[in-house]
């Protein structure tokens, strides 16, 4: 069995010193070493997004991550994104759209679309539909999350920020 | 649309209050099995089988017992002679045999996935390293994996104490089908088969088992959806009194019924907590999920229909095939739904001549648990076999539709099934559906696109669905499920309120829709109410959640409950201020007053404190405090109705399906919250299109998994799902509180049909036939080359 490393991770602003097997994944080490538990494992494959967290500001899957990676790197995980427990207005946009039931795939959808919204602020459906590609919800058909995000697009400036607006995809 | 009750401040039924539990998800705080963590928690990982069909000659576990951090590792032979009872479902000879299961393997493995054996370690990925050790001494066995070849006389047979593989056989003939088919101009036949599906729900599956050895109690921590059933099959496979078991049921991300029923893996957590004396925790991983979280769906039904030459059917009989795995599952086995999924073949056709002839066969495939709509099977084919009797007469399918479709003034309409179909708008939400995808102008499209070569389709799939079944009913079925549910409520000193119930809310938005029914019955504001559930050592008996049950058997619970308390509070409030009961009146916010009296009124809080700790202020006879419980059984069977309409375009090139348009008018009676109501119509409209497009666990000849992960088993995500319009008629139960119906799995039965014949419809001049799952661009290639293109 390979020694452990010792890492520095800065989660939601606070450094953690670590000593971690190379083989943890950055999902099990903010799970378990840190116990933020919100981040959550779904598939541990990259594929169902509900490990999603930010690495220096960039959604990423971090099931497919290995924490040593994540030496001396900033992340933010969804508790990062409302530490005083006030719903930020992508969350309340969910909660008014019925964005979510059981909950599970939704720190994943929060904190990537969150930051989806920032970069693209004038999204249209099917933007959205494609940018929660890679989130699995087996609760809600999307719907209400499509709406959220939606909900929070800004207003387009002129008619090119407007982007096209077609129909949805099968 | 129209409501049972109209918002106002006093009203909370029917309104589309936000939930009450989202900002705990949304933050990130939600508190699932896998967050927990327990003093000296150690963590098991099982060794499941690679093979199909084995013996198991030999285990050898010295050299993982010798792995670092490993605690303990057992086999099924360690672990089967510590179960009090069997894991037996008693048959009803000569329909269902008596059927077995063990919480490991014991002398053969039966399929992929088969947990053999379990290692508990300090951590998961030390016990993962040290299953690499275990050696198993497989003797290879020919594998059945087809559920029709494994009735073969000479096919190899999964549970040798069966005889064969047949688990149960119901055959039941109604009217007179010789007759119906005698006098019909033809016979239209047809086979639809579904492909096996799972729920895949995103929190896999998973439990933390804790022996107090000092108090001789099991406390069992479950992502489940039935904690007080679970802990009754746990207490008697353990040989424990129900008192010393208690199931902790922490948010649980999602069930679909796979979480309906005793986990395997939840017995042997528990046998193996016992003998280590240490909190064991299992969190399976998806793989597992995919490969032993059970299985659903794969059923196969050959149908005729005597049908007179303008489509009308005087008669059916059809034959179908439940493949329902390698072992049983406590206490929702798979024969169950092969009755019920036979007998509804009818549905909401006028039929009064139809006979069955149905199967439940065992195979080498996982077991099988109950799915969001488990019987879905009939709703495929009843709406199925309409499209190819239009087809093969040459008629409409709408016209066809109209012609056999139960009507208003044909109810009450007494079915085959032996009750009758009755307060359901089934023609209206039919009529209104092709009004929403504008039916003519459609055709005429559809007709244009051809002339083009593009080929669009219009499906439209109507289905009754029943649920919030009585205890009656369950017993019918053989099954020990209670059916009723309760309620206590507690209004606390402070003047708020505690309720607590036998449901197990995992997304259905029961925090909240509870909370409006006790907010509206005590004039209260939902933010003083809080629902609990999940702790069997606290909560009232109940079945849980499953079977769309919730709100009809909540709403019965808790409004029950609510006006009892009511009463109390009318009459020390009314000793209070010097009035009568019945002169009080709810004011919102927690007042109750004096009716025509504005100024003569008193808050909860203060009724309450009188309850508890100023019992002289009772009224004569008054018992202090201000708590109750009740219990609600719901009437046989309650159903609501539905029609999914929905346009596609099939790309004859690449097989693709694109949706244009997809609709659901919807009836479930009173609707405690119209947001959670389309909530449930869209989560599970999008499964039924995973299932007719996307979704297929395929096994190969040696009965090898070649889907065992997301990469190959395709959930949809929000490209594959259109946006649905739904839409609501209401047509309140006189039978349920509240009238509400149950609704929750309906989205499945309407979306696959509605899907498959679209597909259908856009194929039609093709002359193929769009009834065998799943419609993947490969499948529809396949039936277009067969037809020459």
């Amino acid at each position: 069995m390979p020694s452990k490393r010792p890492i520095t991770l800065t989660v939601n602003g606070i450094s953690y010193d670590l000593l971690v097997e190379p083989r943890l994944t950055l999902a099990d080490c903010l799970r378990d070493e840190i116990e933020l538990t919100g981040t959550h494992v779904g598939c541990e494959q990259g594929v169902c997004g509900a490990c999603t967290v930010l690495l220096n500001g960039e959604a990423v899957r971090s099931c497919l991550m290995l924490a040593v990676q994540a030496d001396a790197q900033a992340i933010t995980t969804v508790e990062g994104l409302a530490p005083d427990g006030q719903l930020t207005p992508f969350m309340e946009a969910m909660r008014a759209h019925h964005g979510l039931q059981c909950g599970f795939c939704t720190p994943g959808v929060v904190v990537h679309m969150t930051t989806f919204l920032q970069d693209n602020p004038h999204p249209t459906e099917v933007e959205v539909r494609l940018a929660l590609a890679g989130h699995v919800c087996r609760c809600t058909g999307y719907q209400g999350m499509v709406e959220a995000v939606l909900a929070c697009a800004q207003p387009a400036v002129t008619p090119e920020d407007a982007g096209e607006s077609e129909g949805v995809a099968g | 649309m129209t409501t049972a009750t109209e918002p106002s401040d006093l009203h909370f039924i029917g309104r589309r209050v936000q939930r009450v539990e989202d900002p705990r998800f949304l933050l990130g705080r939600g508190q699932y099995v896998a967050d927990i963590k327990l003093p000296r928690m150690a963590h098991a990982a099982f060794l499941r089988s690679p093979h199909a069909h084995a013996r198991i000659k030999r285990i050898d576990i010295d050299e993982a017992l010798a792995m670092p951090g490993v605690l303990g590792v057992y086999t099924g032979e360690m672990l089967c002679g510590k179960l009090a009872q069997p894991m037996v479902i008693p048959g009803t000879p000569p329909v269902i045999k008596t059927i077995r299961t063990f919480p490991l393997a014991l002398d053969k493995v039966r399929f992929v996935g088969d947990p053999v054996a379990v290692v508990v370690a300090s951590s998961r990925y030390l016990a993962e390293d040290a299953l690499e050790r275990i050696a198993v001494d497989y003797e290879l066995l020919p594998a059945v994996i087809d559920a029709e070849k494994a009735l073969a006389a000479d096919s190899v047979v999964v549970d040798e104490e069966l005889g064969d593989n047949i688990i149960a056989r119901y055959t039941q003939e109604i009217g007179n089908v010789a007759g119906a088919f005698a006098a019909a101009d033809r016979i239209v036949t047809a086979v639809f088969r579904q492909q096996r599906q799972t729920h895949a729900p995103l929190e896999t599956r998973g439990g933390i088992a804790d022996w107090d050895v000092a108090r001789q109690r099991m406390q069992y921590y479950a992502s489940t959806q039935i904690p007080h059933m679970l802990r009754d099959m746990l207490a008697n496979l353990l040989g424990l009194p129900a008192h010393l078991v208690r199931v902790i049921t922490p948010d649980v991300g999602g069930g679909f019924g796979q979480k309906s029923i005793l986990q395997r893996e939840d017995v042997v957590l528990c046998l193996v907590a016992r003998e280590l004396g240490r909190p064991v925790k299992w969190i399976e991983d998806r793989v597992e999920n995919l490969t032993s979280g059970h299985h659903a769906r794969e059923e196969t039904c050959y149908i005729e229909a005597a049908v007179t030459s303008d489509g009308v059917i005087l008669g059916m009989r059809s034959r179908l095939f439940t493949d329902a795995g390698a072992y049983p599952v406590l206490f929702q086995a798979a024969h169950m739904f092969t009755a019920l999924g036979a007998s509804y073949i009818p549905g909401h056709w006028k039929i009064a001549n139809y006979s069955y002839d149905a199967y439940t066969v065992a195979t080498n495939k996982c077991p099988v648990a109950p799915y969001r709509a488990p019987p879905n099977i009939y709703s495929v084919v009843n709406e199925g076999i309409v499209e190819v009797i239009a087809h093969e007469l040459g008629l409409d399918s709408v016209a066809v539709r109209r012609r056999n479709i139960v009507r208003s003034e044909d109810q009450p309409y007494m079915t085959t099934m032996g009750f009758p179909l009755i307060f359901l708008s089934i023609d209206q939400a039919f009529e209104k559906a092709l009004e929403l995808v504008d039916y003519p102008q459609f055709r005429s499209e559809q007709a244009q696109a051809r002339q083009q070569g593009r080929y669009l389709g219009m499906g439209i799939a109507t289905y009754i669905e029943p649920g919030a079944f009585s205890n009656q009913l369950y017993r019918s079925l053989g099954t020990p499920i209670s059916g009723w549910d309760s309620a206590t409520l507690r209004v606390e000193p402070s003047g708020q309120v505690t309720v607590l119930v036998g449901l197990l809310n995992h997304g259905q938005g029961l925090d909240t829709t509870l909370a409006q029914v006790i907010a509206q019955e005590l004039g209260i504001d939902i933010a003083d109410v809080t629902i609990l559930y999940g702790d069997t050592a606290r909560d009232p008996y109940g079945a849980g959640t499953q079977a769309s049950r919730s709100a009809v058997v909540g709403s019965g619970a808790t409004s029950h409950a609510s006006r009892t308390i009511r009463e109390k509070i009318f009459r020390i409030a009314a000793h209070l201020m010097e009035a009568a009961p019945e002169d009080m009146e709810l004011r919102g916010g927690g007042r109750v007053g004096v009716k025509g009296v504005p100024g003569r009124e008193m808050a909860l809080k203060d009724i309450a404190h009188t309850a508890y700790f100023h019992l002289a202020g009772l009224p004569e006879g008054e018992t202090p405090g201000l708590e109750t419980t009740s219990r609600y059984d719901p009437p046989f069977a309650t159903f609501s109705n539905a029609t999914h309409a929905c346009i596609v375009e099939v790309d004859i090139e690449t097989g693709q399906v694109r949706f244009k348009t997809y609709v659901v008018v919807e009836d479930c009676g009173t609707m405690l919250n119209p947001m959670v109501v389309d909530g449930q119509i869209l989560g599970a409209t999008a499964q039924g299109i995973g299932g007719a497009l996307y979704e297929h666990l395929a096994y190969d000849h040696d009965g090898q998994l070649l889907s065992p992960t997301f990469a190959e088993y395709l959930l949809p995500t929000a490209p594959e799902v259109p946006p649905v319009r739904v839409e609501h008629i209401v047509t309140p139960s006189p039978l349920t509180p509240y009238g509400v119906k149950p609704m929750g799995e309906g989205g499945v039965l309407g979306a696959v049909p509605a899907v498959m014949n679209a597909i259908a419809d856009a194929l039609a001049p093709f002359g193929v036939r769009v009834t065998e799952q799943p419609f993947t661009p490969s499948r529809i290639r396949d039936l277009l080359r067969q037809a020459g293109r």
